[in-house]
């Protein structure tokens, strides 16, 4: 299987992971916390949540899943759009590799520093 | 009878000059073809538009009709169901005159899927022959009838923006080609469907080529399925 094959179905199955992790997101987040139900909803609350591994697990599954689908949706865009090189499109390739590093470490690494 | 203003697209050089409106009588059964033949005959003999066997078969008169990438001779006026009958040259092709394009943008994305049948045993005597029952025979049914009219490239949303795609017919030519199982050239062709710029990777599915295209082909169709059987690693060969 190409490259080429494999990015785009990975774009296919992160869309598809997207649908389900935005409703779990939505859902979690705004309608099933007692605590917010209640209109009592603090940082505590949400940093006991957060401290689980297996939410974390999740919300950085979420962070890396978003970033490829959003990153690698930014990249079609360049090079569907042909105003481009296929040197610039490699550059800019390269760009979005790092931003998605960077952003990735940078959300990881804000689990470091729950206090 | 009945009186129609067709406005048609006035391009001397490659400059575009707008739109000009002819008052036109047509006949019920007549045709936009018709229509443009009247502008010329009756108003204007310098309009210039493009048509040979006008039944639908040479692929030639293809335009935008009222918006639409159509073929003249096969759409009748009365259809349209307006006063108004709007002809511009087809999209994505560079204009040559009014609204006659050049084919050359088409043909060069033709030829990068080696579109021409290339025979697995070019000595045999023997004659190949595909049952009609036969998996190629059956799959391909449908797509077999393209008359290379250029509709599909007009309205394809990602060809506006790309000069490299190969667009929906090309990629439809080279299915057809790969699932044949008389034909052995198929690494020259995956390569150019492959291809992340111009190959099948760039279709959105945005079905504006199945929806024009006047022989009913279902190219977004062939454009998925070679999308799953890349995945798969191009069976072809295993066709029967
Ligand atoms: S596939 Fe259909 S629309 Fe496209 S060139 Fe062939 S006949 Fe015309
Ligand atoms: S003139 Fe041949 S298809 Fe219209």
């Amino acid at each position: 299987m190409s490259w080429n094959a494999i990015n785009w179905y990975g774009q296919r199955i992160t869309g598809a992971a997207l649908v389900l992790l935005l409703i779990a997101h939505f859902w979690v987040e705004h309608f099933a916390s007692d605590q917010l139900l209640r209109g009592e909803l603090t940082y505590e609350a949400i940093r006991a949540r957060i401290a689980s591994p297996l939410w974390q697990g999740i919300d950085i599954a979420f962070l890396i899943v978003a970033l490829y689908h959003g990153l690698g949706g930014l990249r079609n865009i360049v090079i569907d759009h042909g105003r481009i090189g296929p040197g610039a499109a490699r550059v800019v390739t390269a760009l979005l590799i790092a931003a998605g590093a960077l952003w990735a470490w940078w959300g990881i690494e804000a689990f470091q520093n729950l206090r | 009878m009945s009186s129609y203003g067709v406005r048609v697209a006035r391009n001397q050089g490659g400059i575009g000059r707008g739109y000009q409106t002819f008052s036109v009588e047509l006949e019920d059964r007549m045709t936009v073809l018709d229509a443009l033949f009247a502008v010329q005959r009756d108003h204007d003999p310098s309009f210039t538009f493009r048509c040979a066997c006008r039944v639908g078969m040479c692929g030639t008169c293809a335009v935008s009709i009222n918006g639409i990438p159509r073929l003249a001779c096969r759409t009748r006026a009365s259809s349209l169901g307006a006063p108004e009958i709007v002809v511009a040259p087809l999209p994505n092709l560079p204009v040559l005159k009014d609204v006659a394009v050049s084919m050359e943008p088409f043909f060069e994305q033709w030829k990068r899927v080696t579109p021409g049948f290339r025979p697995k045993h070019p000595e045999s005597k023997e004659l190949a022959i595909v049952p009609a029952s036969s998996q190629y025979m059956r799959m391909t049914g449908g797509k077999r009838d393209c008359i290379t009219c250029g509709a599909c490239f007009g309205a394809c949303g990602v060809k506006a923006t790309s000069g490299e795609y190969l667009g929906p017919a090309a990629i439809n030519r080279a299915l057809l080609r790969l699932a044949d199982p008389r034909d052995e050239a198929v690494a020259p062709r995956m390569k150019a469907l492959d291809s992340e710029r111009a190959g099948v990777w760039r279709c959105h599915t945005q079905f504006n080529c199945t929806a024009v295209c006047p022989k009913g082909i279902s190219l977004t169709d062939s454009i998925v399925w070679l999308k799953r059987a890349m995945l798969r690693r191009a069976p072809f060969e295993k066709l029967p």
